[in-house]
């Protein structure tokens, strides 16, 4: 009952904050309303028992990436009146199609799966999941050549960033 | 499933309102006109008189009148917003600004789990024989307690970023520009300062490193975050400090460049709001590097049972459990405050730093620093 | 909880080219303002030289193994891309030196840059997995586009480094939507694992043949060990109503997003302005050494995870899409290319040609039910024209000089007389891009339309259609020589209008011979590099039904605790 409840909250929740996101005139104010947007998304992650993904949601994307967002719209300080109003072009008509297809193709599939026996009944899985101590061992045994390649690349968009940022050489 | 609830709102209102709004306001007020006074060689706020007690009238109660009437005050006061600003953001942003500081309360532990009967210390621990009541004397007992704590405070930049936007106003746009670039400057070495901390302890639950810091090295030193990890704890006030925007760093707010910064268009309640969410986001710092660094609930020699000098099965001096809980919550109240003392001392007596001294010290270095003694911590705890 | 055996020599040549990225960087910093850098270049060379060399001698030819839990395949086919992408990055990095000098840009992170992303060439072409396979793309594309931007002040570059990021960037989140859709419908990330959800064997199971259900188990339950934390049962059960179309959408998105990655029409827009800003060596390196990647890799996943029918055949599978990007490619980039007049922006239309080639080899082997051994041509191809690319773009960086670039075709005039052994080599170099003998290109493009020939004397529906594509890339590969050959007439029969400056530098006249003996060698001596690229190709791990299939390493770990389907 509970769990419903909060469903319906945080997925109206994020579909509403996603709308606003699009609809927002004033870009500040999309980007708010797609942090609010994340943070319903973390509230639907939490109740799929996994804490750690909610958790990591909102500290990577709500906490350092829309900040960075957020830093530069207000650097930029657009005004309202700078903005212009958005006209329908053909280019919008075809994502708005192609948006429409892949939300029917994934209902679809979706709505084709939810009888199947695949599905693990929730008691079924063990207490620590989505908890930072699998998902910590999984990193570092599975899929530690990912993890690691990371850091690789985390390197060169550094480096990458310096040497397009620099002032002189 | 209701008593859960009823349980949860009951931890909700103590915790926020008995423990961190409480001494957020009052200690914070005291310490910033008492204190503050005192190390500049004056009087302080003393006129404001209780006169409607009887008794009261004629004291001057260390200024804590003042705080009252400010309070009356702000309330009474007029809501201002400046022509062009967006009213909307205006009217919600001392609400964002204030929700992080109070929500990261959540996971604070006052005390360890509540243990139902005896209990056997072994190895430096408390073991309930008899089982225990989880997660009774904090409001949530996370097992990312760390990370939620950090994914908060990443979300705090928002109130200074968007009230210094929401005014339309020069200088509040460039305090909420200082602000943010700061706090995400400072977040970096935060971060990385307890990573070492968190290696020596090998979990993000925060009452389980608070659990781990009553082990005694040697059987005498207890195994406090500040005695194995000294630099981060230095790192860590620090850089905290920069989050909370408070001086030496409170750039954002210098009042002799940009008025007030961010807040400088806001007034009445709106404004009190927004200063109060910075102090109990101080006080947060106090109860957080008081978790991490320094025992958090813990009490040196202190277990479920008494007082234990070594590793010993049986208490040299033996307590009742409420005694024991309330010596710990009494000793976190305490770590907490002295954090704060601590914190005011360095407000009122280091000047602000320029802008781009508190850039270099964050980027070249805190993160320079924290990094190193990650990496030697983590050679030092694969050896070990 | 399972510690698969990390065999951390199989990805040697990876850490190899990292570590040489880290050291140059290190040697960066302790330089002074004003010293000449070029010596990094040299030390870049010898890391190059040095990846391609512990890539080959670690690991026993004819065998392959899946390393780090069934992260990656090291077998023939990643070893002699290595050599490739070694090869591309040490002779980019022997053009580069004179060039940056030229232009002001003289520091060590070009080297670096150029490491880490043939590092990620090399787990690209690797990855058994998508998680892999992204990361490395990534590592791959982020150093190019701030290679791409790299001499700053030029407002072509930053323009050229602007647009490539911004469409690579939206290209890489297609990517990843799509891989996250495969995943949403096989439960796994896994190569070979979402092959078998897919493939053949679920349709024979269908069918009710029992043996092959339980060669499907057997090989699924290889593919959970290796690394994909998947219940088998729920692959095999998802394949059934839902998943087919989320996964066909999935790989569409996939395909699309390589489609940008090496410039097929119509994901092509970037390339002219991305080739025409950016500086003309790393030109050379994008169109050659990234494409390449991209090929290989795209070979790679569609010949291990996207081989089913459903995929392949069927009503809308990728033969008809790799059909469709592989003439719209050859036709487009062919004629586009002929009007125009800067030689950079035409070689990054006969660049968009050539992936139409190369595209031509994907509907082959798509067209005879996978049988990847068509696709050998393709490894020759790209050997061709990765070298004759680079040959070509590092004599246009070579002549050009600061504030006197050599992008039009009238730079050129008299060159070929001036310099005589500059202008043969880029004679070779365009008779190999044209495809006429007896430069490397024609064998490469041969190999490529005789698959399809191959493919389509096989008969069946569609047949007519490969014939009519193989046609249509001839024809349109004859228009190519005019403008190819236009080149050469401005390097022999126009007089000379300039003069080049004198060169300090000789390791780029160096570079460009080495790709014009190398272009000349392939064309007349192609045998042995057939040879290898057939077996390669048809030694390629992960398949269903490669030989190697059952080699993994030795012991399988058994999955983690965490299982992801619900």
């Amino acid at each position: 009952m509970a769990e419903t409840i909060f469903f319906i909250v945080f997925a109206l929740g994020a579909l509403g904050f996603s709308a606003a996101v699009l609809i927002a005139k004033n870009p500040i104010n999309s980007a708010v309303m797609l942090v609010c947007s994340f943070f319903c998304l973390a509230g639907i992650y939490v109740m799929l028992s996994a804490t750690f993904m909610a958790v990591i949601q909102i500290l990577v994307y709500a906490g350092a990436i829309m900040v960075l967002f957020i830093f530069v719209l207000m650097l930029l300080n657009i005004r309202d009146d700078e903005i212009e109003a958005p006209r329908l072009s053909i280019h919008q008509g075809i994502a708005i199609l192609a948006g429409t297809g892949i939300f029917f193709t994934i209902a679809l599939s979706i709505a084709a799966w939810s009888g199947s026996s695949s599905r693990v009944a929730h008691d079924t899985m063990s207490d620590t999941f989505g908890t930072v101590e699998p998902i910590g061992d999984q990193l570092i045994t599975s899929y530690v050549l990912p993890f690691e390649m990371a850091a690789i690349l985390l390197l060169v968009g550094i480096v990458g960033a310096v040497v397009v940022a620099k002032k002189r050489f | 499933m209701l008593t859960d609830i009823l349980l949860i709102l009951l931890k909700i209102v103590a915790v926020v309102l008995l423990f961190a709004m409480p001494i957020g306001s009052l200690m914070t007020l005291l310490g910033d006109r008492k204190q503050s006074s005192m190390i500049q060689n004056r009087v302080g706020p003393n006129r404001a008189r209780l006169s409607i007690i009887p008794g009261l009238g004629r004291l001057p109660l260390v200024g804590i009148p003042h705080f009252l009437a400010d309070g009356l005050k702000m309330i009474f006061k007029e809501d201002a917003i400046p022509d062009g600003a967006d009213r909307t953001w205006h009217n919600i942003v001392p609400a964002m600004a204030l929700f992080p500081a109070i929500v990261m309360w959540a996971v604070i532990p006052f005390h360890d789990h509540y243990c139902t009967g005896e209990i056997v210390v072994q190895n430096y621990r408390d073991i309930c024989v008899e089982g225990q009541t989880r997660n009774f004397f904090s409001i949530a007992n996370l097992d990312a307690g760390l990370l939620y704590v950090f994914a908060i405070s990443g979300v705090s930049v928002y109130g200074a970023a968007i009230a210094g936007w929401a005014s339309n106003a020069k200088y509040s746009l460039i305090g909420g520009l200082r602000s943010s670039a700061q706090m995400i400057s400072y977040e970096v070495s935060m971060a990385l300062s307890v990573a070492g901390a968190i290696l020596i302890y090998g979990t993000l639950n925060l009452n389980e490193m608070v659990v781990q810091q009553g082990h005694l090295i040697g059987g005498w030193l207890p195994m406090w975050g500040i005695v194995v990890q000294p630099l981060a704890f230095f790192i860590f006030l620090g850089a905290m400090m920069a989050e909370t925007k408070r001086a030496p760093f409170d750039m954002p707010e210098g009042e002799s460049e940009i008025v007030a910064g961010y807040f400088t268009e806001f007034s009445s309640m709106k404004f009190a709001v927004i200063q109060l969410s910075e102090y109990v986001a101080t006080v947060f710092v106090g109860a957080l590097i008081a978790t991490i660094f320094l025992g958090g609930w813990q009490v040196p020699y202190l277990y479920g049972d008494g007082f234990h000098f070594g590793n010993t099965p049986t208490a040299a001096l033996e307590l009742p459990y409420w005694a024991v809980i309330a010596l710990r919550i009494g000793a976190f109240s305490f770590k907490t405050i002295f954090i704060l003392w601590l914190q005011f001392m360095l407000r009122w007596t280091l000047p602000r730093f320029r802008y781009d001294q508190v850039m270099n010290l964050g980027w070249k270095i805190f993160l320079p620093l924290s990094l190193a003694n990650l990496v030697i911590t983590a050679f030092v705890v694969a050896i070990l | 909880m399972g510690n698969p055996a990390f065999d951390i020599l199989s990805i040697l040549p990876f850490a190899v080219a990292c570590s040489f990225g880290m050291l140059i960087l290190l040697l960066e910093v302790f330089q002074r303002q004003t010293a000449s850098r070029s010596y990094l270049a040299g030390i870049a060379v010898v890391g190059f030289l040095l990846t391609a060399f512990v890539s080959g001698s670690f690991l026993p030819t004819g065998t392959a193994r899946a390393t780090f839990g069934g992260m990656a395949w090291i077998d023939g086919y990643t070893q002699i891309f290595t050599s490739l992408f070694c090869l591309a990055g040490a002779l980019t990095a022997m053009i580069a030196p004179r060039y940056l000098q030229e232009h002001g840009a003289d520091r060590g992170e070009f080297y670096a840059l150029l490491l880490f992303s043939v590092a990620g060439m090399i787990m690209m072409v690797a990855a058994a997995d998508l998680v892999v396979f992204f990361v490395a793309l990534e590592i791959m594309s982020i150093a190019v586009y701030a290679l791409a931007a790299y001499t700053r002040r030029s407002k072509l570059s930053s323009e050229a480094g602007f647009k490539y990021f911004v469409l690579g960037a939206f290209a890489s989140a297609i990517l990843l939507y799509g891989i996250a859709l495969v995943y949403g419908a096989t439960g796994t990330t896994n190569l070979a694992a979402i092959g078998q959800a897919f493939g053949g064997d679920v349709a024979r199971g269908a069918t009710g043949d029992a043996a092959a259900m339980s060669t499907l188990a057997q090989n699924a339950i290889v593919a959970a060990a290796r690394g994909a934390d998947v219940s088998v049962a729920a692959v095999i059960g998802n394949t059934g109503a839902g998943a087919v179309p989320l996964a066909i959408l999935g790989a569409t998105l996939i395909l699309i997003a390589f489609s940008f990655k090496i410039a097929a029409v119509p994901f092509h827009m970037w390339a002219p302005d991305a080739y025409t800003g950016a500086p003309t060596p790393v030109v050379g390196f994008m169109a050659a050494a990234v494409k390449a990647a991209g090929v290989a890799a795209l070979f790679r996943v569609v010949s291990v995870a996207l081989f089913s029918d459903s995929f392949r055949g069927g009503e809308y599978g990728w033969v008809q899409i790799f059909f469709a990007l592989a003439l719209l490619s050859m036709v487009v980039g062919n004629l586009v290319a002929l009007v125009q007049g800067n030689i950079k922006r035409m070689l990054a239309y006969s660049s968009v040609a050539h992936a139409g080639y190369m595209l031509v080899a994907f509907t082959a082997v798509g067209f005879r039910g996978g049988d990847i051994s068509m696709g050998s041509g393709l490894v020759f191809y790209l050997f061709a024209y990765t070298i004759a690319t680079i040959g070509a773009f590092g004599v246009l960086s070579w002549l050009g000089s600061r504030g006197m670039p050599c992008d039009n075709f009238e730079d050129l005039d008299g060159v070929g007389y001036r310099y005589p052994w500059i202008g043969l080599a880029m004679s070779i170099f365009m008779l190999s891009a044209a495809g006429i003998p007896p430069a490397a290109g024609f064998i490469g493009k041969f190999l490529v339309f005789k698959s399809a020939v191959a493919a389509s004397a096989a008969g069946g529906p569609g047949s007519g259609l490969l014939i009519f594509l193989v046609v249509t890339g001839i024809l349109v590969s004859v228009a190519g020589v005019y403008y190819y050959l236009r080149v050469i007439v401005h390097l022999y029969m126009k007089k000379a209008t300039r003069e080049v400056p004198e060169m300090p530098y000789g390791a780029a006249r160096w570079a460009i011979v080495i790709c014009a003996v190398l272009t000349l060698a392939l064309g007349v001596l192609p045998g042995k590099l057939v040879n290898s690229s057939e077996q390669a190709v048809g030694q390629m791990a992960g398949r269903a039904d490669g030989v190697y299939q059952q080699s993994a390493e030795a012991p399988l770990p058994t999955p983690g605790g965490i299982r992801l389907i619900r």
